[in-house]
């Protein structure tokens, strides 16, 4: 295969290779099978053509019934899919409709849609004629909203292969919340799609610890259980943990931990200030089943407090937040040692003070 | 037409030696000369130097074959698709010297624009950068919509002997959502070559340079052609992109064409024989696809990037017209004869089919 001036033949390559190595079957024609034929919907009149478009009831095909538009689209093909098409999933937790699909979070979706164009399309499987949605529920609604086609890879699954789908796109949502997909871990096994937790885990493609750790959150108490129903982002993981050993801590508390729970719902309340506040709650209890004066709970000094000298200039600064108190001190001061000692013998007088009986809780830092 | 700034221009026609070899005339050059005289072809008086142009080729084709030109062909030509989903192998430079070749050997030919670049528009010397551009996507969404197509607002003249035609494109022709809903859109081209099978019986060849990647467009495209042709350089990148076309062939040839599947065809270009990769992979190609290559390689030429000045395309003259002796035009010669013959590009006698006639070939497909 020199260089020729005539040019390089396939036949040639093909003699300089051994015969055996030819394909034996070919997979399409290598001629034309004849010339073209393919059904041609019977062509409408001009004058019809140009009357105002009314809807046809009839099938335009005439050699085969009417079919799905879509029913020549292959599995894994992206197409765009009329939301009237679109059923919801069966398997789709009912809990999602207050939250996931609340009216302004659509519309927001929607809003971004709109802009953006819809960029990660929504997983469809073949319902007869119809569709149901696996994964894009709110992108189905948000399009609707919009009125314009949805975007969708479409897909063939059985009703175990769509509500496994179903549960593993939940599982893998971003904002899901350890409730919630302990919920699917328990739906998954009810199921029967999977028996134990490292089936679980590998169905959900997490660990069998965070499987165990999340299936335990279900064994909080009915109240609480209530409370994460309401609203599944309420607490994680280790906070679940903390109310199981709150609730071993603190027998027949149930009530104060509850209630806890309850005030996480609140603004600027963190999940990791649960522990303190129960124990000052139960703290306060006693107190008052004792007939002590409770301790005030709400104060707030969200302002930091300077403290300056003659000259105006800031010594020190002292901020509250919540059941932390800092002391800033500023570089005027050079004798930092004093102050420490000084404060040290104020918070053991104050300890003093509060608790003139054995019982000492060191509970400031 | 869509000839607002555009007028057709003059073939660079062939010299006597080229016009023997495509009519394939074995006796001497006074034999020829008077072969043509007697075909009605123009001849010069003076001692000059003779260039046959596409319509003179097909006079003295039409004269020479007469007792065996068929009268009993398919109403319409067939179509000759050119698509790989992998860019910059060669479609459009092959599409343009496939054309002009075709239409010098005396066969008139509709060239389709069907990628959004319209970069065969460009080659043919059609400055796409006008408001009245008509594309083929425009005339599917016509017939869709059972609207007249008035495809002849589409068209394009390219040589002023009527001999090749364009169906031009601009990036518009990239919006083709309303392609997603169009009920049995696989069959949209072949329906509108029925619906203006008076308009499309006078080319011999309709060939479509198809956009890379795929498009909606490349299913109703494809659909309505015997075969596909492939146009894939030795390089590994480009013998993947055989396998994507083979998954489309194989989802038409299991939905719409199931009775007909569609073949495959295809043709090596930029063959660089110092490359070691580019022998490799042809005899990688030649082993797994042997059965449907065009017998033709075509070499890298470097003829093939002198084709257009991108500061003005209008100036666009394909390899073939430009460098007819060189290696690369030669390469298409022979490339070109293969798939003319392939797809059975006959002589058509070009005129208008009768109304019963046009009737039956409905109530056939009907």
């Amino acid at each position: 295969m020199s260089g020729r001036r005539d040019g390089y033949k396939v036949s040639g390559v093909l003699a300089s290779r051994q015969a055996a190595s030819m394909p034996a079957e070919t997979e399409f024609p290598t001629t034309p099978s004849g010339p073209v034929t393919l059904p041609i919907p019977t062509t409408p009149a001009p004058q019809q053509a140009s009357m105002p478009s009314t809807p046809k009831l009839t099938p335009t095909h005439t050699d085969e019934p009417e079919r799905p538009k879509w029913e020549l689209v292959d599995d894994g093909e992206v197409v765009e899919i009329p939301t009237d098409l679109i059923d919801d999933s069966p398997f789709q937790p009912e809990e999602d409709e207050g939250v996931r699909y609340s009216p302004e979070s659509i519309t927001e979706l929607a809003q971004t849609i709109a802009s953006e164009g819809q960029h990660d399309p929504a997983l469809l499987r073949r319902r007869g004629k119809r569709f149901e949605a696996i994964a894009g529920h709110r992108r189905v609604r948000a399009c609707r909203m919009l009125k314009r086609p949805v975007r969708a890879i479409i897909v063939t699954m059985d009703d175990a292969q769509a509500e496994r789908a179903v549960m593993v796109h939940n599982e893998g949502r971003r904002d899901n919340s350890d409730y919630k997909r302990a919920k699917l871990y328990l739906r998954a096994k009810d199921q029967g799609y999977a028996k134990r937790q490292e089936d679980i885990a590998l169905m959900f493609g997490t660990k069998q610890e965070l499987v165990s750790r999340r299936l335990k959150m279900l064994k909080l108490p009915a109240s609480i259980l209530a409370l994460l129903d309401t609203n599944p982002d309420l607490f994680g993981l280790t906070t679940a943990e903390t109310l199981f050993k709150l609730l071993e801590e603190f027998p027949g508390k149930e009530a104060i931990i509850t209630s806890a729970v309850a005030r996480l719902s609140e603004p600027g309340v963190k999940e990791s200030s649960i522990r303190a506040w129960v124990s000052q709650m139960v703290a306060a209890d006693a107190a008052k089943l004792a007939g002590l004066p409770v301790p005030e709970t709400e104060e707030h000094d969200a302002k930091p407090r300077v403290f300056t000298d003659r000259s105006k200039r800031p010594v020190f600064t002292s901020t509250r937040r919540g059941r932390v108190i800092t002391v800033r001190v500023s570089d005027a001061v050079t004798d930092l040692s004093t102050v420490m000692r000084k404060m040290s013998e104020f918070l053991q007088t104050t300890t003093d003070e509060i608790s003139p009986t054995e019982e000492s809780d060191a509970s400031t830092p | 037409m869509n000839s607002t700034n555009h007028s057709p221009r003059r073939a660079a026609g062939v010299r006597l030696k080229v016009a023997k070899d495509f009519l394939g005339y074995v006796e001497g050059d006074k034999q020829f000369r008077e072969l043509a005289r007697a075909a009605g072809v123009e001849m010069p008086t003076t001692n000059t130097h003779k260039f046959y142009l596409p319509s003179e080729m097909r006079k003295i084709r039409r004269h020479h074959f007469a007792d065996i030109i068929s009268s009993t062909l398919p109403s319409l030509p067939p179509v000759i698709p050119l698509r790989i989903t992998k860019g910059g192998t060669g479609k459009t430079t092959g599409g343009s010297n496939i054309g002009v070749t075709a239409a010098h050997m005396g066969y008139r030919g509709l060239l389709i624009d069907a990628d959004p670049q319209g970069s065969l528009s460009e080659q043919m010397g059609y400055d796409i950068d006008r408001d009245d551009l008509i594309h083929i996507g425009h005339l599917l969404e016509r017939v869709r919509a059972g609207k007249p197509s008035n495809i002849r607002d589409a068209v394009v003249p390219i040589y002023e002997d009527g001999m090749l035609d364009l169906i031009p494109a601009d990036i518009t022709l990239a919006d083709e959502g309303w392609l997603m809903t169009a009920t049995g859109r696989e069959s949209l081209l072949h329906r509108l070559m029925h619906e203006e099978a008076e308009f499309f019986s006078q080319y011999d060849f309709v060939l479509v340079d198809c956009a890379p990647g795929t498009t909606m467009l490349a299913g109703p495209i494809m659909a309505a052609a015997p075969l596909v042709t492939a146009i894939v350089t030795p390089e590994p990148q480009s013998v993947r992109a055989i396998r994507g076309l083979r998954s489309n062939l194989k989802e038409l040839n299991s939905s719409v064409r199931t009775h007909q599947p569609i073949g495959l065809h295809i043709i090596i270009n930029g063959f660089n024989a110092p490359f070691k990769p580019h022998v490799e992979n042809l005899d990688k190609i030649a082993r797994d696809y042997g059965q449907y290559l065009n017998d033709t390689i075509v070499r890298s030429y470097v003829g093939f990037k002198r084709e257009m000045d991108p500061d003005d395309v209008r100036t666009a003259i394909p390899l073939f017209e430009r460098e007819p002796s060189s290696p690369g035009a030669r390469d298409i010669i022979g490339v070109t004869r293969t798939l003319l013959n392939l797809y059975g590009v006959k002589l058509r006698n070009g005129a208008l089919p009768s109304p019963e006639r046009q009737d039956d070939e409905l109530a056939v497909h009907a």
